[in-house]
């Protein structure tokens, strides 16, 4: 295989990671924009979504009904963990973060409690596989990228075009005046949680078939996922959907010339220059 | 006359601070009342405990003769109460368009067309699709009161709404607030200088340290200058 | 004994995060790192130069003050949220490496030590095959640690670390470059981090790459708020409490961390100040 042909592999899979990063950072970004809770158990989230979709997958035999429910059933425990453990302390940044903290350390060990401590694997759905520069590229990966692209531009529509998607860009810009016009933000909050957690696990069920399934896989989501805040500046989207696709052709274009340990290290660095040059992350707009 | 809006021995604290030590005030239909007072007294603090964003902790809240003082916060403009806190708060982000939406909720509500709001406000027509954050000063004011106008409330709550502004663009939107409230609007106007008010308002409290300490009309208070000294010092 | 020894060697690892997070207020998500650069500049110092033991410490305090001082650089330009995040990728990034270089730091296997003899002029000791002598050594050298601390809590810069966690922004008017002391306070903290692992490497005779992981990271974080923050013995008791109960219970339940994820959100809701914090404040109640 020549240089370029592995280059283009890799372009190819940076923007499928990319974008399925992009999915769980949006989650993240969203949470974050609402109520400027870091939420440390948002990869958990993630794993979530693979592992359920693992269970459905062995109970039903069918990928794409797994698809649909685990997101949904990852959403629902969202919804409950910040209606019933994040709300009382949710005016404190700092300590919610802490609770998270917690709750992360609970789902992933209740996990291993029931899955066990070794990865599992989900076989591709369907082995179709195009022939791109004469060598053959998964089908499914391609599949991956058009849903995950489908669901972002979703989501964008969600939240310019409806009426709870202008509740949460009012809840974010001003929560005080949102609640003064009559907006119910602690369930606007509670959706956007749910919807967070959601967009995670479709992140961790599309992933699933190609990584491995195991009880830690959230863990380590996280650094990147954090990054991509840093990098595209928190509460900001679509920044985090650019960081998400930089980081990722980043690590992907670099491991053709270099390891993937130096590769991770490459977007550490790109993470601390921003850091210091544009703490507002580099897709900021000036602001007044 | 009736009265739409009634505060009862209102007794706020914000964390351990004791804010208002009883604040009893009545707003009848179809009036101009205004509370005046110097920075930090709670007027601010009245109208937050009014929407429930900083609820009393003692004393009651009337409106329309229903006790509001436990009602969820998010559901008490929704009673058709119009709030234009001080500085305005304009959704930044969002065009003038979503933020003159935004107050549509409930679906019982009777809402103004946009027609109706840019005879009150012909500036907004131009800048419909603008973002509230690059509007002016006046123009965001002017977007407050909108935004507060279109669910068809009968009390408005305003704080200051001709702060930092120019005098033409005060006096504009004084007119503007003459206006809506002929039409059948209640106001409660917080200010902090009296020249502002004495023109409009029908009846005045001064407000000092969280009470209640005076109240009457414009003509009686003008009158009065050690009432005056006391308690709104030179800013006269 | 040797439990009761590696809990007092942890004991100076609780102090030092408290040093941060109690005094300073910074939340650091990420203080294995230097626990685990102590532990490693320890072993290393001795497998591959011999050196001696007073020089290994030394090497591992100034190897982690040097690490504390690199990620400080950066962490300590953000502010709340963002420094914690900044805390967990790097500590993150840095385990990943070590599983990545695992011909160096032997990865999950981890490397076993011959503790050198102990070097007092004249006399020398066997540390390796004596317990009671590494007992009173590691004893000697934290005590020496908690004096130090609690001397710097007394002085004047300690008393700055408490301004600027209440307020920051103030003790910045009033003329203090706040930047500075927040990133002296990362440093010793970091430093005294690494000697605490070096310490805890002597004593269990063996390091891996599990001291440099996350657990690790949030055990510190959870004996420090169970104790309570801010008392220096506070974290000493939550390290203490929490090695018996791991100790005991792991071989029952290997899903402890369920039961530990629980006990913080419990602690951060409902005992926000520590076991330590609650107890001072009645006996303070008492007195009035």
């Amino acid at each position: 295989m020549g240089i370029e042909v592995h280059l283009f592999m890799n372009m190819m899979n940076g923007l499928v990671w990319g974008l399925i990063i992009a999915l769980i950072a949006l989650g993240l970004v969203l949470i974050f924009g609402l109520i400027k809770i870091l939420n440390i158990s948002h990869g958990e989230f993630y794993m979530l979504g693979a592992i359920f979709g693992w269970y459905l997958i062995q109970y039903t035999q069918n990928f794409w009904l797994a698809l649909v429910l685990s997101p949904l059933l990852v959403a629902a425990i969202g919804l409950f963990i910040e209606w019933g453990i994040l709300r009382p302390t949710e005016d404190k940044p700092i300590k919610t973060l802490i609770v998270t903290l917690g709750i992360s350390l609970i789902l992933q060990y209740t996990v291993y409690w029931f899955y066990g401590g070794s990865p599992q694997r989900i076989v591709e759905p369907f082995q179709y596989h195009l022939t791109l520069f004469g060598s053959g590229y998964s089908g499914y990966r391609i599949f991956v990228a058009i849903l995950s692209m489908a669901v972002i531009a979703l989501l964008g529509l969600f939240l310019q075009k409806t009426r709870i998607g202008l509740w949460i860009r009012a809840v974010k810009q001003d929560q005080e005046m949102a609640i003064a016009v009559g907006i119910p933000t602690k369930k606007v909050i509670m959706i956007t949680f749910a919807l967070g957690s959601f967009l995670a696990a479709l992140g961790g069920i599309l992933a699933a078939p190609i990584f491995s399934v195991d009880f830690l896989m959230g863990l380590e989501i996280l650094p990147t996922a954090f990054m991509v805040v840093i990098i595209g500046g928190p509460g900001n989207l679509m920044g985090a959907l650019g960081a998400s696709i930089l980081i990722a052709e980043l690590e992907g274009i670099s491991s053709v010339f270099v390891s993937p340990t130096i590769s991770r290290v490459l977007s550490l660095v790109l993470m601390s220059i921003v850091l210091l040059k544009r703490p507002e992350g580099i897709f900021s707009r000036a602001r007044r | 006359m009736d009265s739409i809006l009634n505060l009862q021995e209102i007794h706020t604290f914000y964390g351990k601070s004791h804010i208002l030590h009883g604040i009893t005030l009545a707003v009848h239909e179809n009036e101009i009342v205004c509370l005046l007072g110097r920075n930090g007294v709670g007027k601010t603090t009245t109208l937050k405990s009014i929407m429930g964003l900083t609820p009393a902790n003692r004393g009651n809240i009337f409106f329309q003769g229903r006790d509001i003082t436990r009602i969820q916060d998010y559901l008490i403009p929704r009673l058709g109460i119009g709030y234009v806190p001080q500085g305005r708060h304009i959704f930044p982000d969002l065009t003038v368009r979503e933020n003159l939406k935004i107050g549509i909720v409930g679906n019982k509500v009777q809402v103004k067309t946009y027609e109706e709001i840019f005879s009150y406000f012909p500036i907004l027509r131009e800048r419909l699709n603008q973002l509230g954050g690059t509007l002016s000063g006046g123009e965001q004011q002017m977007l407050a009161l909108a935004r507060a106008l279109v669910p068809n409330p009968t009390l408005i709550l305003l704080d200051e709404p001709t702060e930092g502004l120019m005098p033409r663009m005060a006096k504009l939107v004084v007119e503007i607030i003459q206006k809506i409230n002929r039409t059948g609007v209640s106001i409660l106007w917080v200010e902090q200088k009296l020249v502002t008010v004495t023109e409009v308002s029908h009846r005045i409290h001064l407000i000092s340290k969280g009470r209640v300490e005076y109240q009457g009309t414009p003509g009686e208070l003008i009158q009065n200058r050690e009432i005056q000294l006391r308690y709104i010092g030179v800013k006269v | 004994m040797f439990l009761v020894t590696e809990i007092i060697a942890l004991s100076l690892f609780a102090m030092s995060f408290d040093l941060i997070y109690g005094f300073t207020g910074m939340l650091s998500l990420g203080h294995a790192t230097f626990f685990g650069t102590g532990s490693y500049i320890f072993t290393l110092s001795i497998l591959h130069w011999q050196s001696n033991l007073w020089v290994s410490l030394l090497l591992a305090i100034i190897g982690s003050a040097i690490i504390a001082w690199v990620i400080g650089f950066f962490a300590v330009r953000a502010r709340g949220t963002n420094f914690i995040v900044i805390t967990i990728i790097f500590s993150l990034v840095i385990f990943y490496l070590s599983f990545y270089y695992k011909s160096i730091t032997g990865g999950d296997d981890g490397l076993p030590l011959k503790v050198p003899d102990l070097g007092l002029g004249f006399l020398s000791i066997s540390i390796h095959d004596n317990p009671m002598a590494n007992y009173y050594l590691v004893l000697a050298i934290v005590s020496l640690c908690y004096l130090f601390y609690w001397r710097l809590i007394a002085s004047p810069m300690g008393r700055l670390f408490l301004a600027i966690k209440s307020n920051e922004e103030r003790t910045q008017y009033i003329g203090f470059n706040t930047l500075k002391y927040r990133l002296i306070s990362f440093v010793i903290s970091g430093a005294f981090s690494g000697l605490s692992g070096a310490l805890y490497s002597m004593t269990t005779h063996y390091t891996n790459n599990k001291l440099l992981h996350w657990t690790t990271s949030v055990d510190v974080v959870v004996w420090t708020i169970v104790g309570g923050a801010g008392t220096l013995i506070g974290p000493i008791m939550g390290a203490w409490i929490f090695t018996f109960f791991r100790e005991f219970i792991s071989f029952h339940f290997k899903q402890y961390p369920i039961v530990i994820g629980m006990v913080l959100i419990f602690f951060i809701i409902f005992v926000p100040q520590g076991i330590l914090g609650y107890l001072l404040g009645l006996i303070r109640r008492e007195r009035k």
